[in-house]
């Protein structure tokens, strides 16, 4: 007996381990004196920073509120809905169940996509814009089902009786209803409730499509997808986890001080109890950050840019932000986005004053009227541009847009573990190297890489061309160890993988973790960008963007962004301000020579476009 | 209980906000950007049913393990005192309040070649690849969905009346027979809950493989994921396709929870 005891206990254990390991190793790296996954030292400073951060605490508050709501309104629907649900019998209710039940088996990017749709279409006849209203009945949408998923065993197992009994024994409708069916269905009520706030709490997909310029928590964490996660997210975790876990504790020993008085707790107390502890903490934390938000402002503008694009006053940047709010009195509301093509689905249906998009999606902007022709009166500091970087194959006449950040596609490997030496995109074929070559997860730069090795121009391909390039990819296949976005830092970072194609800038931080890694500029040539503000048609305030762009170029933001993103700057006097030691860097500031040899790509049709996505998906799965 | 009634808000709100977007699904799938009726886009999604099937493999993997898991502690909660009942809860529950990437991140970290997990199993002389397997992408979802099965199962547990178990005692049933024949059937609408809520999102998430699994791991959530900002119609149709063998699958459960039903 003692035995099993014994073994009882080692099993609640293991899967209680199982369970925060991963919390522990999230809570631990909020300490690291470093961006990277490599332990570099003891800091606290992350938790400072993360008060500092504007955009991070907006999104906590958002974030907490939607989810509270969302958790609130459909515990209350979902409730009602399996009380009526539970009275339908056969094939109806069978019908009705499916129905409910479409939400939670509908992917989460197609529920997203259709809801968006709903209401834009809704948008136009009652005129209003997708934000806070759209994403909370996003959110109700997809929780109300789980919560009848949880009310409704419950309710079958509830004795019939009870209710009829209640009744016989002198209590109203009402009051049989609520002291009796609803303490009998409470555990499912409270674990519906529970369930809707998780859900909501860490929803990225559907509150990516309907929250407008809404930005939460986790759409902020995803926008950083590209770049790295900061570690001041591990430390808002590290905080919410605390408080949380305090929370638990004092519920359960004011739950034990009441069970010593009155065996009798019921579960009804403990369900109300809970429900003002989490009220009241996230009053306590929206308060916090409604109140860090109110400022009087006498105008707004939306910028939409990539995610960790900005510098945000971090290892001696400027705020930028901030500064320009301060400056001109103009609240600057700032949204993120991961990929070109994530931005241009938003930008159909919501207005931005200032967006920053590469090269090619410029071109069809450009090409599809939806740029706004800038007033370059307005923006005097385009003479810090060097010339270079003007008039470029996207925006000819340099009518559209003023560049902001530029780079090349560059090869990372680490020294002690790759074979040969590595000269070319070749070396990513090379067979030697088997389940160590990391290639990009992104159907543009694998097939480009494919087709330069090919020799055939990247830049604008045809069909046959993708079809060649693809064949290449399936050859290297079995010799690729994962395609990876941004989870190139840790692999390349931690001696996980020996070579890896990726953007200089982003290498040029992987080699400042690791002292084995190395890069080299592929000598064929390689991929040129440019990512470049723009002004969309829509823009409400177009004069206002203008003076954003005018302002992003004064040389001493411009450095701190160069600084803080890593990528190189087009802006000649900021680039006067760099240190010389990233000035002289042949991988941020390729030679004009090799430069030459690099190929920029330009507007592909939609039809090749979707072309390229499908076979390259074909190429890089078995 | 006159309570039929109860149920039209919730209609008029499927409505609107699930049959209208459904439509628009089905919508997208069958005509082009013209407007016109076409098929080509189903026949476009039915080239990905490898990651289908493959998908399919992985949730049913997933959801297998996570009710073994999950199954018998859930019974252990169910029976423990009311107190402990919250308490064990709100712990299954504090780890989903961290976010989701983060925390297949961290085990990104756990498992990688020379990482915690790596080096102790060296130390015993144990060299498995612990990442870029099915093995590894199973571990994500069942790490990410757990409290999805023990949850359900709990809450169906803890209702069944203490005095059945007893007087199956006193009948002469073991421990083991008790729960066979007596806590088994009663906590079959918890499995179904559970397995619904597990299976599902495990067969349609994304991200999960692309960080734990290798090149042969896609799943049809990646492929979504990838189509969808720039193709529309055929991401809306992998999305019908999976949304209509997954109802099939639920179909299928639910006739199976009814039959157990009558069978008490």
């Amino acid at each position: 007996m003692k035995k099993l005891f014994l073994g009882k206990k080692l099993y609640i254990g293991l899967i209680f381990i199982f369970l925060y390991a991963p919390i522990a190793v999230l809570i631990a790296y909020s300490f690291n004196d470093s961006k990277s996954s490599v332990w570099s030292g003891f800091t606290f400073d992350w938790y400072i920073k993360l008060f500092q951060d504007q955009a991070i605490m907006t999104a906590l508050g958002n974030t907490l509120i939607v989810a509270l709501l969302a958790a609130l309104f459909s515990t209350i629907l979902g409730t009602v809905a399996s009380l009526g649900m539970y009275n339908f019998k056969g094939a109806k209710r069978k019908i009705i169940q499916t129905v409910s039940n479409i939400p939670i088996i509908n992917p989460e990017i197609v529920t997203g996509m259709s809801l968006m749709l709903l209401f834009v279409f809704l948008g136009q006849i009652l005129n209003f814009e997708n934000g806070f209203v759209t994403l909370l009945l996003s959110h109700i949408g997809f929780c109300t089902p789980y919560v009848i998923l949880s009310v409704t065993p419950k309710l079958r197992q509830m004795d019939n009786h009870l209710f009829e009994a209640a009744q016989d024994l002198g209590c109203t409708q009402l009051q049989a209803f609520f002291q009796v069916v609803i303490h009998e269905l409470l555990p499912g009520i409270v674990s519906g409730f529970l369930i809707s706030f998780t859900y909501s709490l860490d929803d990225f997909i559907i509150s990516f499509f309907t929250s407008g310029k809404m930005q939460t928590l986790p759409i902020e964490i995803y926008t950083m997808l590209k770049k790295r996660v900061s570690p001041k997210i591990n430390a808002l975790s590290t905080i919410l986890f605390v408080i949380i876990f305090a929370v638990l504790i004092i519920t359960n020993i004011s739950g034990a001080n009441k069970e010593k008085k009155n065996k009798d707790v019921n579960n009804a107390n403990k369900g109300k109890k809970m429900l003002c502890l989490a009220l009241a903490l996230i009053i306590v934390i929206g308060g916090v950050v409604g109140y860090s938000r109110c400022s009087n402002y006498t105008a707004v503008i939306n910028v939409f840019n990539w995610g960790e694009n900005i510098a945000n006053g971090e290892d001696g940047t400027l705020d930028v932000i901030a500064e320009f709010e301060k400056k001109y009195n103009v609240k600057v509301n700032y949204n993120e986005y991961e990929s070109n093509e994530e931005m241009y689905a938003k930008i159909q249906n919501e207005s931005y004053d200032v967006i920053i998009p590469s090269d090619y999606m410029i071109g069809k902007l450009i090409a599809e009227d939806m740029l706004l022709p800038l007033d370059f009166d307005n923006i005097p500091n385009y003479k810090n541009i060097a010339d270079e970087y003007k008039n470029l194959p996207y925006d000819p006449n340099n009518e559209y847009s003023v560049p902001y950040t530029w780079g090349v596609v560059a090869i990372c490997y680490n020294e002690d573990m790759v074979s040969g030496e590595v000269t070319g995109f070749d070396a990513l074929w090379n067979e030697a190297d088997k389940g160590e070559i990391l290639m990009f997860n992104n159907s543009r730069d694998a097939l480009a890489i494919a087709m330069q090795r090919l020799g055939i121009d990247p830049s604008n391909p045809s069909k046959e061309d993708i079809d060649k390039a693809c064949e290449l990819l399936k050859e290297q296949k079995p010799l690729v160890q994962n395609y990876v976005m941004d989870q190139v830092y840790d692999l390349m970072e931690c001696d996980q993988s020996a070579i890896a194609p990726y953007y200089a800038g982003d290498i040029y931080y992987m080699m400042d973790n690791n002292e084995s890694l190395n890069y080299c500029l592929p000598e064929e040539g390689t991929n040129f960008f440019v990512d470049a503000m723009c002004v969309p048609k829509n823009a409400e305030n177009p004069e206002l963007a203008e003076l954003f762009i005018n302002f992003m170029l004064e040389p001493e933001v411009g450095v701190s962004n160069s600084e803080y993103i890593g990528y190189a700057s087009p802006n000649k006097e900021a680039v006067a301000l760099l240190d010389e030691e990233i000035r002289n860097n042949t991988l941020i500031y390729p030679s004009k020579e090799y430069l030459d040899k690099c190929y920029m790509y330009s507007n592909t049709p939609a039809d090749i476009y979707n072309y390229m996505q499908e076979k390259f998906i074909e190429a890089s799965t078995s | 209980m006159k309570t039929k009634k109860l149920i039209i808000p919730y209609l008029l709100w499927m409505f609107v906000f699930t049959l209208v977007p459904l439509i628009l699904i089905i919508s997208n799938t069958c005509r082009d950007d013209n407007g016109n009726f076409t098929l080509i886009f189903l026949q476009k999604a039915l080239n990905y049913k490898d990651e289908f099937l493959y998908s399919l493999w992985v949730a049913f993997l997933s959801t297998t393990i996570c009710l073994v898991l999950a199954y018998p502690l859930s019974y252990i909660i169910s029976r423990s005192s009311e107190r402990a009942q919250s308490t064990y809860t709100m712990l299954i529950m504090v780890p989903m309040w961290m976010n989701f990437l983060l925390r297949i991140r961290a085990w990104v970290l756990l498992l990688q070649t020379n990482g915690p997990l790596d080096s102790f199993l060296n130390m015993l002389g144990i060299d498995i690849p612990l990442m870029y397997n099915t093995g590894a992408v199973v571990l994500g979802m069942v790490y990410e969905f757990l409290p999805f099965m023990i949850l359900p199962l709990t809450t169906v547990m803890g209702k069944i009346d203490k005095s059945l178990i007893e007087a199956a005692q006193d009948l002469g049933c073991n421990k083991l027979h008790v729960i066979r024949k007596v806590v088994f059937p009663l906590s079959v609408p918890g499995i179904i809950s559970g397995v619904t809520m597990v299976f599902v999102p495990s067969a349609s998430t994304f991200l999960v493989s692309q960080y734990l699994g290798g090149p042969n791991n896609r799943m049809i959530g990646d492929v979504i994921e990838m189509l969808y900002k720039s193709d529309k119609h055929t991401a809306s149709a992998i999305a019908l396709l999976l949304m209509i063998v997954i109802l099939v699958f639920m179909v299928v459960m639910n006739r199976f929870g009814d039959e157990e039903a009558v069978g008490v």
